[in-house]
């Protein structure tokens, strides 16, 4: 099996110190591409690669480079930025990505910014990645001595220059506009859309956000060419993609599989199973944002199209398993609690919704919970639905909460009718 | 002139990087999470006086840069100790048995969570998920990530970093 | 149905859209009820309270739709929407039910209850029952000086303040602070908020968070309180306000909408200074053995009768009295005895000012004009002191200015916060040449610094670039040179000029800059800065200066001096005072505030202020407005310009019938000059109009009765000298032609956003008109204007320049109780070589010696300012008038030397 994303990567569990392959990356395909293949051509070898992007949103990648203007329509600063801000809980891969891969990262950035034309490159990675940072800095060094990096790269008249940015913590920060307005030092709250970040975004000139785990693809796509791409997916996936198993499993972690893998074949194959003495009862595929996968719905592959018509969204891909010995009540609220606490407080049903969501879960959970609290959480998730928010971060938080109020009704009725938790 | 006596309360080197990184931005605004981050990585917590010092080097309003200062986790606009334990509070490491570990520190530091121990050594606060998922329950003592982290070894980590150990590598 | 190309159906009934309007705008331009806190027709829409849900279908068949905020939506030909639907309505429903889970029941001791945005939009939404019983978050509230007051849990945060206060208004003290649910809007720390329009805060926030103070502390109820439409008498922009009153008592100002004057904003000096009224007021009395002793009003006027029977009878005009006033004062001496009580410089400007638009054509700028300008320059003097809602104005002209990405990514108007985003590297086509620094430097303008006579050689040049139509390579690197050319490809530039540093022929420049930009074809305008409230209409009425009236030879012994509401005595010089003195003459001052003249004259007689009486004023833009009585006690107060008939018809200087009400005082003096014909329609009799205004609220009732405790009937009104201006017993209502709406209400619409029922269309003028009348057609032949040589001063003597402050700079703002708490302290404000020369630091005490008088104040120093050129603060009420700009010393004293 093929992981071209994850080929430097630290065994499992192995020394954090090292960082692996950075002097000896040698940016092969940067140096063949740069100055010589033309722009429209790699842009279509994007686009007919599939690329979806990995930050949750499965938006197809070339689709958005297409609506960035060409230089000769907006010159002046151009940006391009890898939001790597990764905070939504349950999910740890661009972390892996940023520091066992930072050089195929690099190399994606200088590529990706090469065919958009963007001179200059933020990388926003969150604060507590304090070794991604290291890395990421030793990394833009490295290329930067390799002739990578600055002005009339290779001879070829482009110039691009890339900054690391530290974020200062807040899960908001991740959603790309509000990650433009952090960078501006302006208050991360999102931006209206239209205008699209294509067309107005760092300090109003032309910017693409991209997540880290999109761009990695990238040097291996124009390597290997779409139709290469296109074949190491499966069962109507395309490509790799890391998928990420945690919770009550036997070997937690990472796992760069064919997209569409199935969700029985990440958690039983690789993941192990189950540990011994807990049962799976649901899982949430892509991260806390994502509705909950069933445990009949096991064999959906993982693609984004499959998990959508399963009810729920690949989102992140990494995939958070309720166990049959944790309470589902309990672990909704934690979600609710987290995005409750996230929320950037700009609209209305998010600052205000959230909490009173978290508030009734909590009182659920403590077993003080009333007949009416139900109802009440489902005409609040009806409230929080896309749409009547300013952004996506509130009816991502209901993805959970609604499929979770189906799923595990009867949990939710047995402790408002024992007035316990049944797990305590 | 008054706007002056704000940057007293640096050093001439803090202002000096400051204003490197000023420069380094197309908008001077851009430049204050970075001046935070500085400022606060050199004096543990971002008080008024520094508030009003880095405002003043920037060129915004103390206004406006304590609605960034209080927008973010990361940004302490109160003293806190010599270390700062950000425990992951997030899905997996709940799953994981994060509230017990919790407890330990509580009981260990003798605080509530946002609190700092009698000592100044110590102070505890969460953190969303750290993306340390696959060992939780992880958290974050300054620079230093510990993963599958026990309600056992919590006494002897802290220990660690009262002693200033912290620099090592992962457990 | 039928759909024309420029509507919408909104529940299958076709409304029409203005281009690039937004859904939420047309809906209520249409006068349907849709429910909105966060757009603000002037800070446009950014969707943060998702109140403004509305159902939008994607054609005939679509049964479903999809939810939209209507503010963030722009409205496009043919669109299908729905209020009414379910869908929306509970989503409308389930919003403000959140945004109220945190907000305390305190309407009954809010001071906004019944006047408040989230009570009318909680009413429209249906929404009733509370099913929120958690705790609910609290704050602190802070400290944030004598204009406002801060309710901090009862914000719903819609974003509005702070958008109004930083984005708008360019304040930098204010802010929201926090994340989540803990969001804080406020200062960083307790503090007066410092800038002059955070008294919008009080209109703009859609509930009880920011209160007016003063308001507060004599409180009634909006439905308990009388309104009457006024005008701000304190300076020459002339903003449109709502007088309320109860028993005769002034209790708050608030804007009121005029879509060509002030828009949906005031200034904190006309907000809050109004006040002065309800401090003690000026009483008739007369001097006997030396000294004033109170008396009735009929044994003053006997007085006032005697005086004007004197030989010579001189009179002092005003400022700030009305157009009646004035010319009825005129009429009884003459007009080659009546004289404006200003100081000759001030005279020189307003009649520079007059000529301009009165006689060479120039087409003056409203406020909407310089929104819309595409290049401003401000030459002379900062109007962010002495037109405090002008330079709001230009401030906003900072931010519509598309050169940048703004133009590149075609945003509507209303897009707030996309547009700041694209603009945030934009320079605005804004050029300050001034001798002081101005507080709108800050705003990236193009900025020099220049003596009168580098301001006024720039002028000539930029006239002399336009004319010969060629680049002037000299000029290029200067500013001069840029102003032309950004002037030169301007479609809609405008002009502000003052002449307060520099001298009056500034304006004559700047107005032959206007000529030269129109002859290119574009629409140029000019607005000139004068200080007080009808300035421009006591200059039209050509009054002579006060350096004629000392040389002028036919006065003989004990001349009359009737004095009209002004403090003339501070414009004299020692020299002059004592001539008067001289001449024994006889002085009667008709006022209604004490000021140095009433304590120096021979009568004093209580006239009525401006609320007590109607009058017109005529702003700097040439527009003429009215000021309604406003306020109604028992014993009505005469206006000065009745008292004076009265006084004339007795000493037999004129007819006793002829001028009995002011359509006859104006037909007179439309007669003798043809340029106000206009202000005898506002006031005409006989037609519709002139019924009496419905002043009082629709609620108001037996039980809140001023006099309950006599008769649970109300009381009429007592009559006033004009039915228009007087007000009957009826109730406010919706009246869409009235010439006068009193106040706006409408069903469902308690708070000041009743307005929109009454636009003609959303930000457009009010259906009823009421936005006063220029005085002079806009199309003109323009004559230029010929150049006096500028006064030259030698270089080593140091110049001082008025800084008139937005607090206290004019006559009667300081009488307010909370702006004297905001008054700063009186400042010399110099610039560094000087500083160094005199070796005077930051914040040390200055005597200043200029022309005879001798002031002491504190210094300021500043980077950016003209060689030997100072600032300083003038004092109005304690000091006499420093007759600047005027040479000076500066001696550096001691603390002691202060005291
Ligand atoms: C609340 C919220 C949080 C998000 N956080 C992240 C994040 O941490 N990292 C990320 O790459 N994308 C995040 N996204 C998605 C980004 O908005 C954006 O879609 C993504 O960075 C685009 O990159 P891609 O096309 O490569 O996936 C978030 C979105 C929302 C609404
Ligand atoms: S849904 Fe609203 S409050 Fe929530 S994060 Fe998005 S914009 Fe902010
Ligand atoms: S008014 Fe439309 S979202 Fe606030």
């Amino acid at each position: 099996m093929q992981h071209p994303l994850t080929m430097h990567c630290r065994p499992v569990l192995s020394d954090l110190s090292q960082p692996v392959g950075c002097d000896s990356y040698r940016f092969e395909v940067a140096r063949q591409i740069i100055g010589k293949v033309d722009r429209n051509y790699l842009l279509d070898v994007v686009e007919q690669s599939g690329l979806a992007g990995c930050g949750g949103g499965s938006f197809p990648t070339g689709r958005k480079w297409r609506l960035y203007p060409p230089q000769s329509e907006r010159p002046g600063p151009r940006y391009f930025i890898i939001n790597a801000d990764e905070m939504e809980p349950g999910t740890f891969k661009d972390r892996l990505l940023l520091e066992d891969e930072t050089s195929l990262l690099i190399e994606g950035i200088i590529l990706s910014a090469y065919i958009l034309d963007a001179n200059e490159c933020y990388v926003f990675v969150r604060g507590e990645y304090q070794l991604a940072i290291e890395r990421l800095m030793a990394g833009i060094e490295q290329a930067k001595m390799a002739g990578l990096l600055g002005t009339d790269i290779l001879g070829s008249k482009f110039c691009l220059d890339i900054h690391v940015h530290r974020g200062a913590g807040r899960y908001i920060c991740g959603e790309e506009t509000a990650l433009l307005n952090s960078l501006e030092g302006r208050r991360p709250v999102p931006r209206a859309k239209p205008p699209y970040p294509q067309v107005s975004g760092l300090w109003g000139a032309p910017t693409i956000v991209n997540n880290v785990e999109t761009v990695a693809n990238i040097p291996n796509i124009i390597k290997n060419g779409a139709q290469w791409y296109r074949s190491l997916g499966r069962n109507g996936g395309v490509g790799t993609k890391i998928f990420g198993v945690s919770g009550r499993v036997m070997r937690p972690g990472t796992y760069e599989l064919p997209m569409g893998t199935t969700m029985r074949e990440l958690i039983e194959d690789h993941a192990g199973g189950m540990r011994s003495g807990y049962r799976l009862r649901a899982v949430l595929p892509g991260g806390a944002s994502t509705a909950f996968l069933s445990a009949e719905q096991l064999d959906t592959p993982m693609t984004p199209a499959a998990m959508m018509k399963s009810g729920t969204r690949l989102g992140t891909g990494t995939a958070i398993i309720l166990d049959d010995q944790t309470c589902p009540v309990g672990f909704i609220a934690n979600l609710q609690r987290f995005f409750a606490r996230e929320s950037c407080g700009f609209c209305t049903p998010c600052r205000d919704g959230l909490p009173w969501v978290s508030q009734i879960l909590d009182r659920i959970e403590a077993g003080k919970g009333r007949a009416e609290d139900l109802d009440r959480l489902s005409d609040l998730q009806n409230t929080l639905a896309a749409g009547n928010t300013f952004c996506a971060l509130a009816p991502g938080a209901m993805a959970s909460l609604q499929s979770g109020l189906s799923l595990f009704r009867d949990d939710f009725v047995r402790h408002i009718e024992q007035g316990a938790c049944p797990w305590k | 002139m008054s706007i002056d006596k704000n940057l007293l309360h640096l050093t001439e080197a803090e202002q000096r990087e400051i204003q490197e990184i000023v420069a380094s931005y197309p908008h001077p605004k851009a430049a204050s999470l970075d001046a935070l981050l500085l400022i606060q990585a050199k004096r543990r917590y971002i008080s008024d006086d520094m508030l009003a010092a880095i405002a003043t080097l920037i060129g915004i309003s103390v206004a406006e840069l304590d609605e960034l200062a209080t927008f973010y986790n990361l940004i302490y606009r109160k003293p806190v100790g010599q270390n700062v334990i950000l425990l992951c509070d997030s899905i997996s490491c709940w799953i994981m048995g994060r509230d017990a570990i919790e407890c330990a520190i509580k009981q260990q530091l003798q605080i509530e969570v946002g609190e700092t121990d009698r000592e100044g050594q110590f102070t505890l606060l969460p953190i969303v998920c750290l993306g340390h998922c696959d060992h939780a329950p992880a958290m974050l003592i300054n620079k230093q990530l510990y993963g599958d982290v026990t309600q056992d070894e919590v006494k002897s980590l802290l220990e660690r970093h009262k002693h200033g150990e912290t620099e090592c590598s992962t457990p | 149905m039928e759909v024309k190309k420029a509507q919408i159906v909104v529940d299958g009934v076709a409304i029409d859209i203005d281009r690039s309007n937004n859904v939420l705008a047309a809906c209520l331009s249409a006068r349907l009820d849709l429910p909105f806190f966060c757009w603000h027709p002037s800070l446009g829409s950014v969707g943060a309270c998702r109140q403004c849900a509305v159902t939008v279908y994607k054609d005939d068949q679509d049964k479903v739709g999809q939810i939209v905020m209507a503010c963030m939506t722009l409205a496009t030909p043919g669109m299908i929407i729905s209020l009414t639907d379910t869908k929306s309505h509970s989503v409308r429903q389930s919003v403000i039910e959140l945004a109220l889970t945190n907000h305390p029941h305190d309407c009954p001791v809010c001071e906004v209850g019944g006047d408040c945005h989230l009570q009318d939009m909680t009413v429209m939404t249906g929404h009733s029952v509370r099913h929120y019983d958690f705790r609910k978050r609290t704050h602190l509230n802070q400290e944030l000086g004598p204009f406002i007051k801060h309710e901090m849990n009862r914000c719903i945060s819609c974003y509005r303040c702070v958008r109004f206060y930083r984005d708008y208004a360019d304040g930098t003290d204010f802010g929201v602070f926090g994340a989540s649910r803990n969001v804080y809007f406020g200062r960083a720390r307790d503090g007066a908020l410092e800038s002059e329009f955070a008294g919008n805060l009080i209109e703009v926030c859609p509930t009880g968070v920011f209160v007016d103070k003063p308001y507060a502390q004599r409180f009634v109820r909006k439905w308990d309180m009388r309104a009457m439409p006024s005008v701000c008498p304190h300076c020459a922009v002339g903003c449109n306000v709502t007088i309320q009153e109860r028993e005769g008592e002034f209790r708050r100002a608030s804007n009121r909408f005029n879509a060509a004057v002030n828009g949906y904003f005031l200034c904190d000096r006309g907000r809050f200074g109004i006040g002065f009224v309800n401090e003690p007021k000026l009483a008739s009395s007369v001097r006997r053995d030396g000294l004033l002793v109170a008396t009735n009003d009929a044994e003053a006027r006997a007085h006032l009768v005697a005086i004007l029977k004197s030989e010579t009878v001189i009179g002092i005009g005003s400022p700030r009295a009305s157009l009646e006033s004035n010319f009825m004062l005129r009429t009884l001496v003459g007009p080659d005895r009546f004289y404006a009580g200003t100081s000759d410089h001030q005279w020189q400007i307003a009649a520079m000012a007059a000529k301009i638009i009165a006689e060479h054509g120039i087409p003056t700028a409203s406020i909407v004009d310089v929104e819309a300008a595409d290049c401003v320059l401000i030459i002379g003097d900062d109007p962010s002191d002495v037109a405090p809602r002008l330079a709001l104005a230009v401030r906003q002209v900072a931010k519509v200015s598309a050169s940048g990405t703004g133009a590149v990514v075609d945003l509507p108007d209303w897009h707030a916060d996309a547009r700041k985003t694209a603009q945030i590297f934009d320079k605005p086509s804004l050029f300050i040449a001034t001798p002081l620094p101005t507080r709108l430097d800050a705003l990236g303008a193009d900025v020099m610094r220049g003596t009168a006579e580098q301001l006024t050689d720039m002028c000539a040049q930029i006239e002399t670039v336009l004319i010969s139509n060629s680049e002037n390579d000299q000029a290029a690197e200067l500013l001069s040179g840029r102003a032309a050319s950004a002037l030169r490809s301007a479609h809609r530039p405008v002009i502000i000029v003052g002449g307060n540093s520099a001298g009056a022929n500034l304006l004559g420049l700047a107005a032959n800059i206007i000529i030269a930009l129109r002859n290119r074809g574009a629409d140029a305008r000019i607005i000139m800065l004068l200080p007080e409230v009808n300035s421009l209409g006591l200059a039209l009425l050509q009054p002579k200066s006060l350096n004629e009236l000392r040389s002028d030879p036919t006065i003989g012994r004990a001349p009359g001096y009737i004095v009209l509401e002004n403090d003339f005595l501070r414009y004299l010089s020692e020299g002059a005072l004592a001539d008067i003195r001289g001449q024994e003459a006889k002085i009667a001052v008709l006022d209604h505030v004490e000021t140095r003249t009433t304590q120096g004259a021979d009568v004093t007689i209580r006239c009525a202020n401006f609320i007590e009486a109607g009058g017109i004023v005529v702003s700097a833009e040439g527009r003429a407005q009215s000021w309604n009585q406003a306020i109604f006690s028992d014993e009505p107060v005469t206006p000065a310009w009745e008292i004076l008939h009265e006084g004339g018809a007795a000493a037999e200087l004129i007819a006793s019938s002829g001028l009995r009400n002011q359509e006859a005082v104006l037909n007179l003096l439309a007669e003798q000059s043809a340029i106000f014909g206009a202000c005898v329609g506002m006031v005409a009799t006989g037609n519709d109009q002139a019924q009496p205004t419905p002043s009082l609220p629709f609620r108001y009732s037996g039980r809140t009765a001023v006099k309950a405790h006599i008769d649970v009937r109300e009381a009429p009104p007592p009559p006033s000298s004009h039915p228009s201006w007087s007000a009957s017993m009826e109730g406010a209502r919706l009246h869409p032609d009235a010439n006068i709406v009193p106040q706006f209400w409408a069903p469902g619409w308690n708070s000041s956003h009743a307005l929109n029922q009454f636009q003609t269309s959303i930000g457009l003028s009010l259906r009823a008109g009421d936005e006063g009348v220029l005085l002079f057609p806009q199309d003109s032949e323009l004559v230029r204007i010929e150049r006096s040589p500028a006064r030259t001063v030698s270089n080593d003597a140091i110049m001082f320049c008025e800084i008139s402050p937005v607090f206290g700079g004019e006559a009667l703002s300081a009488r307010s109780a909370p702006i004297r708490e905001r008054m700063g302290e009186a400042v010399v404000v110099v610039g560094n070589v000087l500083a160094k020369s005199f070796s005077i630091h930051d914040g040390a005490w200055v005597r200043c010696d200029i022309g005879g008088v001798s002031v002491v104040r504190k210094v300021l120093i500043t980077q950016s300012i003209v060689e030997n050129y100072c600032g300083i603060t003038i004092n109005v009420s304690d000091e006499p008038d420093l007759l600047l700009p005027h040479t000076g010393m500066i001696t550096r004293i001691t603390d002691e030397g202060r005291a």
